[in-house]
């Protein structure tokens, strides 16, 4: 351990620590924004978001095998296929439980981690998947920096989509309806927002950006239809330590966790990276019961 | 004397009689000369009686944890590093489960103030530091390679061996049941479903919320991990997949088809999760027919049909099967 410390020290591995933390970064910066978006507007903890996120990452990979198409337009296809599913999964399952106990929700998505994952594993086998971009090979370097356009497309992309998500969220109306329904859902429903489609639209909206997060973790590394239950929770840790229904908190706290993540395993090894988080969790929590900043609106 | 009163008070419900029946049957399975694969899974059904049932008295204090292979992992690993050293196994066996509820307990007193989702959160996180920490520590545990699991007792063949432990695993189970029985009724069991029922009003009549969920979690953990240890020396191996997530959430699943928080409801979910499996064994040949590729395929249905169900009960009837068994019986009366 003390010689991976000292390895990890020296300038070019610091650089690559930090670069391979961002790409990271980006992928949980989409998962903890989706799900803090439906968890700040409905209130509903969905376990079973990393799913959506495999899911978008394969729906992408078919629309890349069959047609051909450049794999970072498709994703924009696969947000809207996920999306639809989404808006399914909402309308047949957590519809029926809002509102009930907690608990149903839990157990609802622990049932619908294992309807997704094996009906994903069955459609496309357990081999892990990737995207094959056709920028694979090329490598941009800055100074001693040097990256694969992939990973500079991969941040771009990341940036394009918060960017429109924060301008849909803040600037137009459907964005100020979601935010009045989070803030006060009876409020909201009497100053005539139907409420019921605000849900329908948020938990499109938040499947749809897992979405693009599965294909951006398709094209940078690989899937495999298990591969989403473990993200999913990771990313509930964020939004947990980066202030519950606080957009703000699940960007920065995505990103954070992505670095930490990449230099946790540099220096403890390849074990540690799913226990990382769920440490860091544990203590926050030890801290705070509440969570590191309470709860927030949208 | 209450528990006399109790055993009175059987002999009037109807439930028993089924239960009876059901014991009777259980006992005297072993000598119809089952199949050893029958009688494995027989085995892993009363194992699965006795997990889940210790998951739901947890629940049964209104809290879900979804880490619960933590515990069953702990006290498989302490008895399998104890009987190694030592070949005393019984002693392992009650060292686990000790070492578990220690565990238990430290893992409770970070969860008592939390929400019930955070605590799922913080459980689940648990097995998955447990993962990291088996593989970590390769010169105890023998890392992702794992380690043979000494017999609980010598035995002539495998068979045999089944034969015995078929009943060891059908007394703790009828044990477990009985013990979280009385433990429901007692006044314990009132102040856990308090808890689980409104925590503020628990608290306002009194009742230390923060003592009996640590009470709960400890208890729990203990039995998780008595179970656990008796899973180990039924398999004779373990790895670091005992802390898999599958393994957290099968006495979910058990539990809240049959009925969460109620006494009977792992029984049910279990016998149900058998049943289920030995149809779908059954009819594997008819399936395989379809299609050559059905044989990869069919494992899969099989697990996605299970989580097909959970959210069906959890949608159409989210008190499980046991309260409408219970209404159905009571009728029939």
């Amino acid at each position: 351990m003390v010689i991976r410390l000292a390895l990890a020290i020296s300038f070019p591995i610091l650089i690559q620590i930090v670069i391979w933390g961002l790409i990271v970064g980006c992928i949980y910066v989409l998962l903890a924004s989706g799900l803090n978006l439906i968890f700040g507007v409905m209130k509903v903890v969905n376990f079973a978001h990393g799913e959506f996120m495999i899911l978008g990452g394969y729906v992408s990979y078919w629309l890349s095998i069959l047609t051909g198409l450049n794999p970072y337009f498709s994703i924009f296809l696969s947000m809207v296929v996920v999306g639809v599913i989404g808006v399914i999964t909402e309308r047949v399952c957590f519809h029926q439980v809002l509102g009930t106990s907690k608990l149903n929700e839990l157990i609802l998505s622990l049932g619908l981690i294992y309807v997704l994952q094996n009906a994903m594993s069955i459609l496309w086998t357990d081999y892990p998947v990737l995207i094959d971009s056709p920028f694979k090979n090329m490598i941009i370097s800055f100074g001693i920096v040097s990256m694969g356009l992939d990973w500079l497309i991969v941040i771009g992309i990341t940036v394009l989509i918060m960017v429109g998500f924060y301008i849909l969220i803040r600037r137009t109306k459907i964005g100020r309806a979601m935010r009045a329904a989070s803030q006060n859902r009876v409020a909201a429903m009497l100053m005539g927002i139907n409420v019921e489609h605000i849900n329908m639209l948020t938990f499109g909206l938040g499947t749809a950006l897992a979405a693009t997060a599965g294909t951006l973790l398709a094209i940078t590394t690989s899937i495999t239809p298990y591969a989403g239950e473990i993200p999913a929770l990771k990313a509930f840790t964020i939004i947990i330590l980066g202030g519950l229904g606080s957009p703000v908190g699940a960007a920065v706290g995505g990103l954070v966790y992505g670095l930490v993540e990449s230099g946790a395993v540099t220096v403890l090894g390849g074990t540690w990276r799913d226990a990382v988080g769920f440490i860091i969790l544990i203590l926050a929590l030890i801290i705070r019961p509440t969570g590191l900043f309470g709860e927030k609106e949208i | 004397m209450k528990i006399i009163n109790d055993l009175c008070l059987i002999w009037r419900n109807p439930k028993f009689y089924l239960l009876f029946l059901l014991l009777v049957i259980s006992l005297l399975i072993p000598f119809f000369q089952i199949s050893i694969y029958l009688m494995h899974v027989l085995i892993l059904t009363f194992f699965f009686i006795g997990y889940s049932s210790s998951w739901n008295l947890l629940a049964y204090s209104g809290q879900v944890s979804f880490g619960h292979a933590a515990f069953l992992g702990i006290g498989a690993y302490v008895t399998t590093l104890f009987t190694i050293q030592t070949s005393l196994p019984f002693i392992g066996i009650l060292m686990g489960a000790i070492v578990s509820a220690f565990v238990g307990f430290f893992i409770g007193l970070t969860c008592v103030r939390l929400r019930e989702w955070f605590l799922a959160l913080v459980t689940f996180g648990f097995s998955i530091i447990m993962i990291a920490l088996t593989i970590e520590l390769d010169w105890l545990t023998g890392g992702t390679l794992g380690l043979t699991v000494p017999k609980l007792f010598p035995s002539i063949n495998q068979y045999q061996y089944y034969f015995y432990y078929y009943y060891v695993m059908l007394t703790l189970a009828v044990f477990l049941v009985l013990l979280f029985h009385f433990i429901t009724r007692s006044k314990v069991g009132l102040a856990f479903a308090a808890i689980r029922e409104n925590e503020s009003e628990a608290k306002a009549t009194g009742i230390d919320v923060v003592k009996y969920r640590l009470l709960a979690f400890t208890i729990s953990a203990f039995f998780t991990g008595l179970m656990g240890a008796f899973y180990a020396h039924f398999i004779g191996y373990i790895n670091h997949q005992i802390y898999s997530p599958e393994n957290s959430f099968w006495p979910i699943i058990i539990s809240v088809i049959g009925g969460l928080a109620t006494l009977e409801g792992p029984v049910i979910g279990s016998l149900l999760r058998f049943l289920i499996y030995e149809f779908l064994r059954i009819i594997e040949p008819w399936v395989r027919t379809i299609g050559p590729g059905m044989v990869t395929i069919y494992p899969k249905m099989q697990v996605l049909l299970f989580g097909a169900i959970l959210v069906v009960v959890i949608i159409l009837m989210p008190k499980g099967i046991a309260p409408w068994l219970r209404k159905f019986l009571m009728s029939g009366r």
